[in-house]
């Protein structure tokens, strides 16, 4: 397994986690048979097209669910990527540390965003009987 | 008029890549490197072949340490059979299949 590869990490992990999530039981053992081949994928490069294509995978067989749970983290990790630059105090380039403030708040507001309509949006396939067409 | 299923140029380059050893169960990375395919276009094609009864899959059973275990895939007879019946490679069926030359071994 080559460990340094950068994509063998955590971001690989949560990568698996969500995906399996997201898609339908039945499909699951596909997204594990995806994911298991990294395993043996060297460099970088290839890795990360073999991850672009498993999301590509995922994104067709959830019907787009996999999408937000991504969407809501990056917003998550700017969040706190620019909370910390923020708190550093960092005024370089011209930049004022107010601003990573600014930009803490609007991501960390997004990410809350995008996470609450994710919980209140119905499913995508209801499980229940389907709609009969009204009598006239 | 409805075109022959399983005739695209990806899953015909898949299912010649299948044919070369065809009792041979192969991996998903080393198909892909074969036919040059990327995982999202590979991936899509092998469920549609399993789920037509075309291929077959199993896990492996010894993975080596610290690794998770891998998928691998076979043409069933008739996927073999399909495939064979497929023009796509132009050859006589005896040369396009390694059927009998192949190793009856279980993982590669």
């Amino acid at each position: 397994m080559n460990r340094d590869a950068p994509l063998s990490s955590w971001q690989t992990r949560l990568s698996r986690r969500i995906a399996l999530a997201a898609c339908p039981p039945r499909e699951r053992p596909w997204v594990e048979a995806l994911f298991a081949e990294l395993d043996v994928i060297d460099g970088a490069g290839p890795r990360f097209a073999w991850i672009a294509g498993a999301a590509r995978v995922v994104a067709t067989r959830s019907g787009g669910r996999a999408v937000a749970p991504f969407v809501v983290l990056l917003a998550l990790w700017f969040a706190v990527l620019s909370g910390a630059i923020s708190l550093t105090g960092y005024e370089g380039l011209g930049f004022d540390d107010d601003l990573f403030l600014a930009f803490a708040a609007t991501f960390g507001a997004t990410a809350l965003g995008l996470w609450a309509r994710a919980l209140r949006r119905t499913p995508s396939r209801p499980d229940g009987p389907p709609l009969t067409p009204r009598k006239a | 008029m409805a075109r022959k299923p399983n005739s695209s140029r990806q899953t015909e380059a898949l299912l010649a890549a299948l044919l070369q050893s065809a009792a041979r169960w192969r991996y998903g990375y080393d198909l892909s490197k074969e036919t040059g395919l990327k995982s999202g276009t590979l991936y899509p094609i092998l469920m549609r072949l399993e789920s037509q009864g075309w291929l077959e899959t199993r896990w492996e059973d010894q993975p080596a340490e610290g690794r998770p275990r891998r998928h691998l895939y076979r043409l069933t007879s008739r996927g073999l059979a399909e495939a064979l019946a497929s023009p796509a490679s132009g050859k006589e069926p005896a040369q396009r299949v390694g059927f009998v030359a192949a190793p009856e071994a279980g993982a590669p």
